[in-house]
């Protein structure tokens, strides 16, 4: 089966613009999927990927979402939007742990292992249609203070499956993402599946742990997608392309220096350096100072994005598709920032980038 | 008067749209306003799909602080900016209920007024534009994890205003309204706001604690005066008034203490309370509502499109000079949404026309 292409989008442009450009991707290219980064203070991701369902002939989903958002909740907003995307469309939820953006505003820093756990298998109960036992999700119902002696169910479960998928960024999260999830996302912009991680080798490593958690699992043969989440910045203006995709690294590899250092050390890079950039979003001082914060050489050795010219750029995810043919990915993103002028980006990436890789 | 039309999300998004945009071709309401409940259809997905559709203004009636208000926020925002030019979207907030809250734990409903004054205090600053300092929310940065020592901002803020209207069933919530909000829902379904407590002298209470609250506040601020009258309605009278036992039970569970006072029977609105806190579910909670409590609480005005015109005359008398803006016709509406629809438009709503134009 044909590999399926996907678009990402970040709320960092209005809702309308978002809508627009998304139009416009699909003018460019026929994507099979549009994906929205989940932000709080940015617009709406659940309301933008509502208009794009309602106005857009694709399929949508967060890439991702985070359950400092409360997950009943969560299934409620998809399973609603489900319903409104053209036929033969869907809505698939992309969960991960949350970054650097989302942290600055939250008290507590992480999600552990067991919240995500829960959080996949929550909604998934309810986006089955299933009335679920609050009391089998202790960590969540602690967080989100559920009535522990209830069930819980969506009365208006969505008509069509809506899978969730685990953003999966190292062992533990391998382990949740085969054992309970409807599949995995690898993103560039986690140390392990960036580019420097896939040169290593770790991304074969990681599907290997991802697939063999799937194996032991009481659903094995469950459907299961793999999806890997390219970053890339492109425009002709290459330093320009360079510079803005500064702001997704300096998100990546704070992730990353939080989350897992000692990736830093295999990847070869300056743990001081990287958490010099992570300080930026601890301290709340936001995503221009933390970007601000990463030199172009940073960039490049990092490989969280691909980032320069069209022909640059074609270069890289070339040597990235070679690096992916033989793990059986079902699906490619081509994730923000996209580049400096989303016009541009979309532009360059359907007729110059895309067709080199998909020929 | 303006006239607001309340739906409920009890029916599929797809017929929410059909019933909103049906009523409009048939009747030029000025709002569409929807409930706000857990496992239903999420409201805010309904309510962009209408903004992208529909020339109305937009709300819900209403959403709750169980919800992490730095998400209503930005829902509401965003929603916002789908807007059509000249029409605005609406942050009603009350302080929930058992069928909201079904799912959630037991001993938090409805919120202590410390909560909701602080959600309100929220959301009015950062729709404003403002960058708000978490540290100065201390109920709400426990209850969703803030990090008290950031400050949030919307990057988008609305487009034009977006006002919070606050629904208020007690004195302390009626001062709240007055001294926080930018309007104020009196609803049916409330002990002090219903026709039995229009009738026992409570509605006239509750109006003058808002006016008080008003003028000690000074500046002669006016915040909107909304009233949410519930309606069921069906040629088949009988029907309707069954029907609107669903919601007189929600209103039932939601005030035991208050309808206890009132004199109803404590172990039948304790086991409607039940019915919603053991999950058992709207069907089981309404068939739990005796026809005599029905009656005695005057929640929802029910039967014939006549008695309704009746009950509507009595609703407007009690209205008549206290200032309202804003009159909704209210859910459940009817047994048959269509029908109930037709009925509203076509009989009810130009039967009070001259009443509804003072």
């Amino acid at each position: 089966m044909a590999i399926e292409v996907g678009a990402q989008f970040w709320p960092w442009d209005s809702i309308k613009s978002l809508v627009t450009y998304g139009k416009k991707a699909l003018q460019e290219y026929p994507f099979d999927f549009i994906w929205m980064c989940d932000e709080f203070q940015y617009e709406d991701c659940s309301t933008i990927l509502a208009a794009m369902a309602m106005n857009l002939d694709v399929s949508v989903g967060p890439m991702v979402t985070f359950p400092w958002r409360n997950p009943l909740d969560l299934a409620q907003r998809y399973a609603s939007i489900a319903k409104l995307a053209r036929p033969g469309r869907g809505v698939s939820i992309g969960l991960g742990v949350g970054g650097a953006v989302q942290v600055q505003v939250t008290a507590e820093k992480r999600n552990p292992v067991s919240v995500m756990r829960e959080s996949v298998q929550l909604m998934r109960g309810l986006l089955a249609g299933e009335s679920v036992e609050l009391s089998r999700f202790p960590q969540l119902a602690n967080r989100f203070r559920y009535n522990t002696k209830t069930s819980a169910r969506l009365y208006f479960p969505p008509p069509e499956r809506v899978p969730v998928y685990l953003a999966a960024g190292g062992p533990k999260m391998y382990e949740v993402a085969g054992g309970h999830a409807d599949g995995v996302i690898y993103s560039q912009l986690v140390g392990r599946t960036s580019l420097r991680g896939v040169q290593k080798g770790l991304l074969k490593q990681a599907v290997e742990a991802v697939d063999a958690a799937r194996n032991r699992s009481d659903d094995a043969n469950r459907p299961f997608k793999k999806i890997y989440n390219i970053h890339i910045s492109v425009s002709r203006d290459g330093k320009r392309a360079l510079d803005w995709a500064k702001r997704n690294s300096s998100y990546g590899l704070s992730g990353t220096s939080i989350r897992y250092p000692e990736v830093l050390d295999t990847l070869g890079l300056d743990r001081k350096e990287v958490g010099f950039v992570a300080e930026a979003y601890l301290q709340g001082l936001g995503v221009d100072e933390a970007a601000k914060r990463v030199s172009d050489d940073l960039v490049k050795k990092a490989g969280f994005v691909i980032a320069g010219t069209p022909e640059e750029c074609t270069e890289q995810c070339l040597e990235l598709k070679g690096h992916l043919a033989d793990l059986d990915f079902d699906q490619l993103v081509i994730g923000v920032p996209l580049g400096p002028e989303i016009p541009e980006a979309l532009r360059l990436l359907g007729k110059e980038v895309l067709p080199h890789l998909f020929p | 008067m303006e006239i607001g039309l309340h739906l409920w999300p009890w029916h599929s998004i797809k017929e929410l749209m059909d019933y909103a945009q049906a009523a409009r071709r048939e009747y030029h309401f000025d709002h569409i306003w929807l409930v706000d409940a857990m496992q239903y259809e999420d409201a805010f997905t309904a309510l962009t799909a209408m903004a992208m559709n529909i020339d109305a203004s937009l709300g819900t009636m209403v959403t709750f602080p169980r919800r992490n208000p730095m998400e209503l926020a930005q829902r509401f925002s965003s929603i916002s900016h789908l807007m059509p030019e000249g029409r605005q979207v609406v942050a009603g907030l009350g302080s929930g209920g058992r069928l909201q809250e079904s799912v959630l734990a037991e001993g938090t409903s409805p919120e202590k007024v410390s909560v909701v004054k602080e959600t309100v205090s929220f959301l009015r600053q950062l729709f404003a534009g403002q960058s708000v300092e978490l540290g100065q929310f201390p109920l709400l940065a426990s209850r969703f994890n803030y990090n008290l020592d950031a400050k949030a901002r919307l990057y988008f803020p609305p487009q034009g205003l977006l006002p919070v209207y606050l629904a208020a069933g007690g004195p302390r919530m009626f001062q709240l309204a007055a001294q926080e909000a930018d309007g104020v829902i009196l609803t049916q379904i409330n002990p002090w706001t219903s026709l039995a407590g229009m009738r026992a002298g409570r509605f006239r209470q509750a109006i003058d604690t808002i006016e008080s609250t008003l003028k000690a506040s000074g500046g002669g601020r006016r915040i909107k005066r909304i009233y949410s009258a519930k309606i069921s309605v069906s040629q088949d009278g009988q029907a309707a008034k069954q029907w609107a036992k669903r919601q007189i039970s929600y209103g039932a569970a939601t005030y035991p203490k208050a309808l206890k006072e009132l004199g109803c029977d404590a172990d039948e609105i304790e086991s409607i309370r039940l019915a919603y806190v053991q999950g058992l579910g709207i069907e089981e909670a309404s068939g739990r509502v005796s026809d005599r409590l029905a009656g005695q609480l005057g929640f929802v005005t029910a039967g014939t499109p006549e008695e309704c015109i009746a009950g509507y005359e009595e609703i407007l008398d009690h209205l008549e000079g206290l200032g309202f803006d804003h009159l909704v016709m209210g859910v459940p509406l009817g047994p048959n949404v269509t029908e109930a629809l037709k009925l509203i438009t076509k009989k009810i709503l130009p039967a009070l026309k001259s009443r509804l134009a003072r």
